[in-house]
């Protein structure tokens, strides 16, 4: 017998554990590059299909093609149901064709979602508040597909389950999980092509002339007045950190981020609608109202975003006015 | 002959929809070798008479939310076991090795819910089910709202809310995926 054996038990007790915290420790970091990988893939890979978007009771699918050529990225989503409409983008500019609305610019509004890479220290946010897990492998859309799995490790968080596709770590499937891991969200590839065969066509809109038969594009701001005081935060859950609001007044919106959920609080002086208080969901997406009383003026506090409506309630009130302004005061 | 087994087939199934055929006449059909015609012809009677009485048919019953959502999972979806709702697709979708039958009862909810008026976020996109999820999910200590009964401009308020909280998003990056949160806000205001 060799002279490793004869270490006593505590010492192979202390190996073992050693073994185990490496395997684990090598596990992260697997379910890391796939993270990586997967932000790689947003962008480069060439692609078109059907995907399947459900929340709550509502069920959509949308055509999609995407290129990513000489650096430039094209991409092209079409409705397949209901009203026709579409959203195109060329690199950073983006527009939406409905046929209510007409055609909307959403380039000055979704600046960084679309393109964001997921670098090494995006990975390692989430990896802190999330527990991430390689949770086997599944067919998708036709493709061989590793699972990955986001856990929170708090109950203010939503848990996520990813289903990216084995060669290109493009993102197939998702899930937005509730705390007792209900899927309240769900996206799906049902039909998906890679391919570098994508010709320009396939970019361009087919209803030029339809997308100016309805009215001017409304303005989407919350018309929200201006507020008199200066309100703070004084509660989020750790970890979330103010995002960029590329719309709405400062002050009176702010929005924050863990690296993978947000949510965003907004602050209304003199509603001049009544919204009935309380939580309500839309698929993964809570909202939460309350009212508060400050210098003699009503002001509705409304928390919306992709976490529990136990934390979006705590985060409503926890909000008051009349203290220097603090992290939601200048996001 | 055929004529004539034609002939009582079609007046025991009336008599069935009009809920005058006796027993014995009943057993007569279920036990004929017709009984699978006479099950089909019965089906197809009873949901014309739906559409007739109600304007709906039977597939108006049927849960396409639960039987997508539950393809989407590869899991079953769950069993309405107090009501006479059908679940599109929740047989298929337990079987371990049925990837065609996976497919088909994808395919065949998805259909069928469109056709049955799933659009792009309908103007019930707030409402529905989505309440019961409310009710269900929100603890007690959280006061949760019904959204099926807010009025036109409250819920025109709350998508406008959803919509501005989208473009506030800094989450990761999700790419097209990323967008059909937003476009399905701003479609269905």
């Amino acid at each position: 017998m060799s002279d490793w054996w004869r270490v006593g038990i505590g010492s192979r007790w202390v190996l073992a554990l050693g073994i185990t915290l490496m395997a684990g420790s090598a596990g992260a970091r697997e379910a890391g590059d796939w993270l990586r990988q997967m932000g790689q893939a947003l962008r480069e890979t060439n692609y078109q299909g059907v995907l399947v978007y459900s929340r709550g009771d509502d069920v959509s699918s949308l055509r999609i093609a995407h290129r990513y050529r000489h650096g430039e990225i094209r991409e092209r989503l079409v409705l397949q149901d209901g009203q026709k409409a579409e959203i195109r983008r060329r690199n950073g500019r983006v527009v939406c064709d409905f046929p209510v609305d007409g055609r909307i610019h959403l380039d000055a509004l979704l600046p960084s979602v679309p393109f964001r890479s997921v670098d090494d220290d995006h990975v390692s946010r989430i990896q802190r508040w999330y527990q991430t897990s390689l949770d086997g492998q599944a067919r998708i859309a036709g493709h061989e597909s590793v699972v990955l799995g986001l856990t929170p490790k708090d109950q203010h968080r939503l848990g996520y389950r990813l289903w990216l596709e084995k060669q290109s770590g493009l993102l197939v499937k998702s899930q937005v999980l509730s705390t007792s891991g209900e899927a309240l969200e769900r996206f799906q590839f049902t039909m998906l092509e890679l391919t570098d065969d994508l010709p320009d066509a396939l970019f361009e809109s087919d209803r030029r002339d339809d997308v100016r038969r309805g009215p001017p594009p409304r303005n989407d701001r919350l018309p929200e007045p201006g507020l008199k005081g200066a309100w703070r935060l004084g509660w989020h859950p750790d970890g979330f950190r103010p995002a960029r609001v590329p719309h709405g007044a400062p002050g009176e919106v702010a929005a924050f981020t863990d690296g993978l959920a947000s949510f965003s609080v907004f602050i209304r002086q003199k509603p001049a609608v009544e919204m009935p208080l309380g939580a309500s969901r839309v698929g993964a997406t809570t909202i939460f109202m309350r009212r508060l009383e400050h210098d003699g003026e009503r002001h509705l506090i409304t928390v919306v975003g992709e976490i529990p409506p136990e934390t979006a309630m705590k985060v409503a009130r926890s909000v008051t006015f009349g203290e220097a302004p603090d992290i939601a005061g200048r996001p | 002959m055929r004529d004539t087994m034609d002939d009582r087939l079609r007046e025991t199934l009336s008599a069935m929809m009009d809920d005058e055929a006796d027993e014995l006449a009943v057993h007569r059909l279920l036990s004929s070798a017709q009984s699978e015609e006479a099950q089909e012809r019965w089906r197809r009677w009873h949901q014309q008479r739906e559409i007739l009485r109600h304007g709906r048919s039977d597939f108006s019953s049927v849960d396409v939310r639960a039987g997508v959502n539950a393809a989407l999972d590869g899991q079953a979806a769950p069993d309405d076991a107090g009501g006479d709702r059908n679940v599109v697709g929740a047989g298929e979708s337990t079987r371990p090795t049925g990837v065609w039958p996976w497919v088909a009862s994808l395919a065949v909810a998805v259909v069928i819910g469109f056709g049955a008026g799933f659009t792009w976020t309908s103007p019930s996109a707030l409402g529905g089910a989505t309440t019961a999820t409310a009710a269900s999910t929100v603890e007690n200590t959280v006061p949760s709202v019904t959204l099926e009964d807010l009025e036109d401009e409250q819920r025109a308020q709350l998508n406008r809310y959803l919509l501005e909280h989208a473009r506030n998003g800094d989450a990761l990056g999700q790419g097209a995926f990323g967008y059909a949160r937003v476009a399905s806000v701003s479609a269905g205001r």
